[in-house]
């Protein structure tokens, strides 16, 4: 399998780890990546000017479709965004025109043939969870994973086409395929509060508190998100939300691929797991050496075994 | 004091009291907002220093881009740095290090050539370069031809004179009289023919006839008087064949004088770079390597930071790839692409006010910026684009230029309603949605989009927070009064999850309609401005 891979803009400088690790988990399985010059998806400029936001959109469809090749986006918002545009491009003939008049210039055109899909979705429709579990090594046994959805590609179903929008299992599926425990937490389907992150800082850290708690109460030890900004809400945002309520909550957040990665057996560097925001080291846990902290209970018969509540965040799993 | 001398002074003092300036200005710069932190993982410090080299004179990080860039820089870099140590500074330089050389001996004769063809060759890639890649156009000013018009004049007419010179027979006679020591017509004679034959001067009045045994007198003599300054020019692999080229025209040259306005033309062309080099994009040969060091040495530093603007060549990689691109192409906001925008920052730095439409433009490009990082991983000057994009983001908003989302929470709806209603404008995006009743018509007000809303589950008096709820926007919109919802909180507070469109009993698109709601704000507000 062979796709053009759209990392989405902050996927370079504010996850440079998701990017490794997507890389790393796709690289095993055989599916290959080909670069191209994408621009932005358009995401932000919905708010500003939608025909803007059309035309980003349809550019990188264009370019992709230039040699022939199927988007492949880790970035849920990106995957919304490119989703968006295809259906009404594919919709609005008058619209289409227009967005293809400006592509002319550059030589490029939209079809609706083009395709966008999530890494969620070609890692379970298309390698599928045989495939995914028959490359895991190291099980997650144990570990509560809540997946968090992101809703740019659930919603609008009719749009987005990812999933049953009221009750989606896909990524629970996935989840499970490396071992760990899919933890179904009321509040999965709601939004991180990125999108009003710099726009309105306090609902937007009140958002994440309320999903954090809710995994919290749900048993889960971790959090899992397939998208850059719902990432980096759980993991960059706050760590500078200092002094909010989220610093109580003990519930790290990691992207699917790095929870893949490292039941695949891959090695904390090749998954940018050296460090998460917060300064605490994975690495040393995932890899065995995090045994000799003084914190880590181990449990006979576990690969993986939990910490106590009050240790640090990430002390979650280790051999 | 000759004119040379004064001149050289003059330019000398305009170039120092230039840089002096210009590093003056960078440090009065101001800072709004604290550096971000360094962009790569430390590495030991001796690595560092051997990176640096490396950047700095082997542009380690352009060769593993772009081949072609790499090169005609590096030809540039190393034609013109050993043009200037061997042949501009030879009184200095090369005496001091080679004793028997002469300008007109092998082998600087040729390296001169050599130097100079690389340096042409680099300056030609550059020309080339900017007008081949579309994309470059875009961003290419007037201003970006100085430099190159500068440099080209310095080489062509560099080259030119080298050839005229060759080829002058008064500056053979003049050379004569000076150094031979013999008035004999005959001595003359012989010389003569042996330098039209070897050493191409052309003599008026047809070729110089010569026997085998006046060219041997002549090749005696000039091995005894010139050999120690002079061996033969065939080796200017650039200048010798371009002499070949301009023999037919010899007289014309000689009784125009052409030899002495090409001289002029090559040190004034030479002086004028060196008065210019603080004030064009010259200046980076100080800057780029200030900010690398900066940059490297102690990341997120003030020095990387001022440095950094002054470090841009216009070379126009970074808007050639900017993520918003298409931003740029379809507003035509100049202020998108990053190095537009950097001159209009470093100005903003500079504490000159830029107001009026210009700051909105400008706002307008820092805030389209999307962190995609990529143009401070392709800059060749290593400038720290990112840094510098997000402290203009910091510093505006300190001043009070923010984005819509943030004005708009500062008045209530109903007052928004009164400022944004008399625009003439309306935005007609393809969806139309909220102009079109059918859009409303099915929403039976059933409070499902309210309930569902995480905003308004947060909210313990969501009129109070968000003027409206989902369910009463939409009930504006069926009331047609659109004005009200343009300033709504819960219009912009709306985290667009989608929630209430896909839980919507009747279908209506409760979430596009606040975009389109945000748009048409977005709109007005931009031509209020």
């Amino acid at each position: 399998m062979k796709f053009a891979y759209f990392p989405g803009c902050k996927m370079a400088y504010h996850q440079p780890e998701y990017d490794m690790s997507v890389r790393a988990v796709l690289d095993v399985l055989g599916i290959r990546l080909m670069e191209i010059p994408f621009n932005c998806c358009g995401d932000p400029f919905r708010d500003r000017d939608f025909r803007t936001f059309v035309f980003s959109a349809a550019r990188n469809m264009a370019l992709a479709d230039r040699v022939h090749q199927t988007i492949l986006t880790p970035c849920k918002c990106c995957y919304g965004s490119l989703r968006h545009a295809h259906f009404w491009l594919k919709k609005d003939p008058l619209l289409r025109k227009e967005i293809n008049s400006l592509l002319k210039a550059e030589g490029l055109r939209w079809r609706p043939e083009i395709r966008v899909r999530h890494l969620i979705t070609v890692l379970v429709r298309d390698v599928g969870p045989a495939a995914l579990k028959s490359r895991v090594r190291k099980p997650l046994k144990g570990l509560a994973v809540a997946a968090h959805y992101g809703c740019h590609a659930l919603r609008p179903a009719s749009v987005t086409r990812f999933d049953n929008p009221l009750a989606p299992t896909i990524f629970e599926t996935l989840v499970s395929a490396t071992g760990a425990d899919a933890v179904i937490s009321p509040l999965r389907l709601e939004c991180c509060g990125h999108p009003i992150r710099e726009k309105n800082e306090r609902l937007s850290i009140r958002l994440m508190e309320r999903k954090l708690a809710d995994a919290r109460r749900s048993g889960a030890d971790l959090l899992c998100t397939a998208c850059t900004h719902c990432q980096i809400q759980f993991d960059t945002e706050r760590a500078s939300a200092a002094g909010s309520e989220t610093e109580g909550i003990r519930m790290p957040a990691l992207p699917v691929s790095q929870l893949l990665g490292v039941s695949f057996g891959l090695d904390s560097s090749t998954l940018g797991l050296a460090a998460d925001a917060e300064g605490h080291s994975w690495a040393v846990l995932i890899t065995g050496a995090g045994a000799t902290a003084p914190k880590l209970r181990s449990s006979p018969g576990q690969s993986l075994c939990r910490v106590e509540p009050d240790a640090s965040m990430s002390q979650i799993v280790s051999r | 004091m000759s004119v040379y001398r004064l001149s050289l002074y003059a330019s000398l003092i305009i170039c120092a009291a230039g840089v002096l300036y210009r590093l003056v200005r960078a440090g009065l710069r101001r800072i709004d907002a604290p550096p971000a932190g360094p962009d790569r993982p430390p590495t030991p410090f001796p690595a560092r220093i051997r990176s640096l080299f490396g950047e700095i004179f082997l542009q380690a990080h352009v060769f593993r881009e772009d081949r072609f860039r790499w090169m005609m820089h590096q030809c540039l870099l190393w034609g013109f740095t050993l043009l200037i140590f061997m042949h501009a500074l030879d009184d200095v330089v090369s005496i001091r290090i080679f004793s028997d050389y002469a300008p007109t001996r092998h082998p600087f004769r040729m390296l001169r050539n050599l130097f100079g063809g690389l340096a042409l060759l680099g300056l030609l890639m550059a020309v080339f370069r900017r007008l081949w890649i579309r994309g470059l156009r875009r961003t290419n000013r007037a201003g970006d031809w100085l430099v190159p018009l500068l440099l080209g004049s310095i080489l062509i007419t560099g080259f030119f004179l080298e050839s005229v010179m060759i080829l002058s027979p008064s500056v053979f006679n003049d050379m004569t009289a000076d150094y031979l020591g013999s008035d004999d017509p005959a001595d003359i004679q012989a010389l003569r023919a042996y330098w039209a034959r070897d050493f191409g001067v052309v003599f008026g009045g047809g070729p110089v006839a010569g026997d085998s045994e006046t060219i041997a007198a002549g090749k005696a003599l000039h091995e005894e008087t010139c050999a120690m300054c002079h061996t033969r020019p065939s080796e200017a692999f650039v200048s010798w064949p371009l002499a070949a080229m301009l023999r037919p025209a010899t007289t014309t040259l000689e009784a125009w004088r052409i030899r002495d306005w090409l001289w002029y033309g090559h040190v004034l062309a030479c002086f004028a770079a060196l008065a210019l080099l603080p004030f064009t994009k010259l200046f980076h040969m100080l800057a780029t390597p200030l900010g690398m060091a900066g940059r490297e040495l102690a990341p997120a530093t003030v020095l990387e930071r001022l440095a950094g603007p002054d470090a841009c060549t216009r070379c126009g990689l970074c808007s050639l790839h900017c993520s918003v691109l298409p931003v740029y192409l379809m507003g035509g906001n100049p202020h998108v692409l990053p190095s537009e925008k950097l001159a209009s920052l470093k100005r903003w730095m500079s504490g000159k006010s830029i107001s009026g439409p210009e700051l909105a433009a400008f706002s307008a490009g820092s805030f389209a910026c999307t962190e995609c990082y990529r143009c401070t991983q392709l800059c060749p000057s290593r400038i720290h684009l990112q840094d510098l994009w997000r402290a203009g983001k910091a510093a505006l908003r300190m001043h009070g230029v923010v984005e819509t989302h943030i004005l708009v929470r500062r008045r209530s709806a109903s007052r928004w309603a009164e400022t944004i209603r008399n625009s003439a404008s309306e935005v007609v995006a393809p969806p139309g949605l909220t102009d079109r009743p059918e859009t409303f018509r099915d929403c039976v007000q059933c409070t499902t989009c309210t309930s569902v809303c995480p905003v308004v589950a947060l909210s313990d008096d969501p009129e109070g927070d968000l003027d409206f709820t989902p369910q009463q926007v939409m009930n504006l919109m069926r009331l047609r009064l659109k004005e009200l919802a343009l300033g709504a909180r819960m219009v912009w507070d709306c985290t667009t999850c989608y929630l209430c469109q896909e839980h919507c009993p009747q279908g209506v698109r409760v979430a596009d309609v606040m975009y389109e709601l945000r748009n048409i704000a977005a709109a007005r507000l931009k031509e209020r401005s």
